[in-house]
């Protein structure tokens, strides 16, 4: 267990973690002054980022030492770097445990990150609900600015960086990147079209990068431990750890930081195995806005960004949610609808509306008043809402309806041509469609 | 000073202005508008409007952000919230029997208002607490995790006591 936590949950057990004197106890803020004493060039940090091989952590999976380069330094208007703390993707819980236990050690990434782009303001933007969160890094960054390990000429080295956290109020669309922008600026959350990218044209039309919490609370121990150490704790293509987030059908759901190329079986492990002795069904690897893997696929399945794709689907976010052998799917892929549908922002045509028709019939379905021919009738409506939005947003919707289909064809047939009655329902005696089989504080497997 | 947003408002209001450019006050509508519902409890064109005057943008804007953002409240509610999360990680580890039961202990269905005007039951979608699983959130910012009957029993008699959790 001693690859466990090593890089942004490594201090999580330790008293009072989130504080200045705690993470300066494990070596905090040693990346930060050194970078400040010696005015490190920015181009050597991003190419140490480059060589860790560290991928964006928030579920795009863009190399972070590319993206950092496509800011121009030297560009002297002001420039931005936004962190997205807006962590909204179901199944998805790990930035809570960073912002909250661990948030000096994204302060310093946020810091090096705005030095390297020349930005001297940064915003962390946090989702609505985080308010503890929110304090804890308000803290933090009182107590960093005091030391002035922040503010105005950083211990003496003239490099200004004021650090702001912010607050939602309550969307999932804002935590694509574009649309946190303009949630900044006051306004509906309506994602961006690109071209122009944000790190031309971004907060207040200024030149703008926005990273995931953990990719940037990542920033520190890999400059302090160095690239190299990053990257052979991952894989060849995928370097360093991952948080994941196991939940849904397991003994002990939990969050762990692993190294990326963990078999899914020893992380299944951790998390206690599949609840008592059930049978594995399904698993959605990167929140609910990848594809489904079902179990067999998954069982040799290494959690890296690499194999998790030649699995069809994608690492995502890290929000692993399992299901048992109880679960009926059409009542799952329902319900993972029915958010979609309320959170499509509207702006484009074929996610307003086909994520209202995606629901609707599955609705139908479990109300036992589909029509033959519905299951084809949801997979080409899913299917023509890919590549046709200007987020990823469309792929969401698209991607869990097609693979949901794809993998459980028969369960949807069945549901159609039986009046709602679930397949699992007629296998499983006792198992209710409407309650996603059992709840967990129930033994009801026992009938 | 309007009536609606008074001192104590129009100085946390003022601390969020701060934190963006000094021609960039729009920035700081979302928190407006939730300071002013912390203090309202729910949000009427009155308070859209005084929002709108307070930190100069157009009312229609401040109007496009209420209706967007789902922690804003735009119809009568209690003096506390609870909204359990009926996300699909909390679904399958029962959040509909939650839900049930606390509809039970409070006599209302989801959507609904006590009639002593104390509680709102709501759902929430995925609060971020998905390994602990089925979870709750009181007033948008107390998390409570892994909720059985009988913790739902206490945290609703909290409540109810005054208590503010």
């Amino acid at each position: 267990m001693n690859s466990l936590n090593q890089v942004c949950l490594r201090n999580t057990d330790t008293d009072q973690s989130w504080t200045l004197e705690a993470y300066e106890s494990i070596g905090g803020y040693s990346a930060w002054r050194k970078i400040l004493k010696e005015k490190t060039d920015p181009n050597l940090i991003i190419e140490q980022i480059k060589k860790s091989g560290l991928r964006g952590r928030g579920g795009a999976g863009f190399a972070t030492g590319l993206k950092w380069s496509f800011v121009d330094r030297d560009n002297p208007t002001q420039k931005y770097l936004v962190c997205n703390s807006d962590e909204g993707e179901p199944g998805t819980c790990k930035d809570t445990l960073i912002l909250t236990l661990n948030p000096h050690q994204l302060i310093e990434g946020i810091a090096i990150c705005a030095y390297v782009m020349g930005a001297t303001k940064a915003y962390n933007y946090l989702r609505g609900e985080f308010i503890l969160h929110y304090k804890r890094c308000e803290a933090a960054i009182k107590e960093a600015t005091e030391k002035n390990l922040l503010g105005a000429d950083c211990l003496g080295s003239g490099v200004d960086i004021e650090i702001f956290n912010v607050l939602g109020a309550g969307s999932y669309i804002v935590g694509e990147e574009t649309a946190m922008l303009e949630s900044l600026e006051g306004k509906r959350g309506m994602p961006r079209y690109k071209p122009p990218f944000p790190a031309m044209h971004g907060l207040y039309g200024k030149p703008t990068t926005i990273n995931n919490t953990e990719t940037l609370a990542s920033v520190p121990v890999i400059l302090e431990k160095g690239a190299d150490w990053f990257a052979e704790l991952g894989t060849e293509r995928s370097g360093g750890t991952k948080i994941f987030c196991i939940s849904g059908h397991v003994n002990k759901p939990g969050v762990f930081e692993v190294p990326l190329g963990t078999p899914f079986k020893d992380l299944l492990e951790m998390a206690g195995g599949i609840r008592q002795g059930r049978k594995l069904k399904a698993v959605i690897p990167g929140g609910t806005s990848m594809k489904l893997i079902n179990a067999n696929d998954s069982l040799d399945m290494k959690m890296d960004y690499s194999d998790i794709a030649s699995k069809g689907s994608a690492l995502g976010s890290g929000g692993v949610i399992i299901m048992d052998d109880s679960t009926c799917m059409v009542q799952a892929l329902c319900h993972m609808m029915r958010f979609y549908e309320e959170e499509s922002c509207g702006q484009c045509t074929p996610c307003r509306e086909g994520s209202g028709w995606v629901y609707g019939i599955l609705k139908d379905m479990l109300a036992g008043k589909a029509k033959p021919g519905d299951v084809d009738e949801l997979y080409r409506v899913a299917k023509n809402i890919e590549g046709r939005t200007i987020c990823a947003f469309g792929e969401a919707i698209s991607w869990p309806v097609t693979s949901f289909v794809d993998l459980f064809r028969e369960e949807f047939e069945f549901i159609v041509a039986n009046n709602g009655k679930s397949m699992v329902e007629s296998k499983l005696p006792g198992a209710n469609h409407l309650a996603f089989g059992w709840p967990a504080y129930e033994q009801r497997d026992k009938l | 000073m309007s009536q609606i947003i008074n001192e104590k408002m129009a100085k946390e209001i003022d601390k969020w202005v701060a934190k963006f450019p000094s021609d960039k006050k729009k920035s700081a509508v979302l928190m407006a508008l939730r300071i002013v519902q912390d203090e309202y409890k729910w949000l009427k064109k009155e308070h859209v409007q005084a929002v709108a005057d307070y930190l100069d943008v157009p009312n229609t804007e401040v109007g496009e952000v209420l209706t967007f953002y789902s922690l804003y409240q735009q119809k009568p509610v209690g003096n506390h919230t609870v909204k359990v999360c009926t996300s699909l990680s909390c679904c399958l580890n029962g959040a509909y029997s939650v839900l049930g039961y606390v509809e039970n202990e409070l006599g209302i269905k989801c959507g609904q208002t006590t009639k002593d005007g104390q509680i709102t039951l709501q759902e929430a979608e995925c609060i971020a607490a998905c390994a602990d699983a089925p979870a709750m959130i009181i007033d948008d910012k107390d998390f409570y995790r892994r909720v059985t009957p009988e913790k739902v029993k206490e945290i609703i008699s909290n409540i109810k006591d005054g208590d503010r959790p």
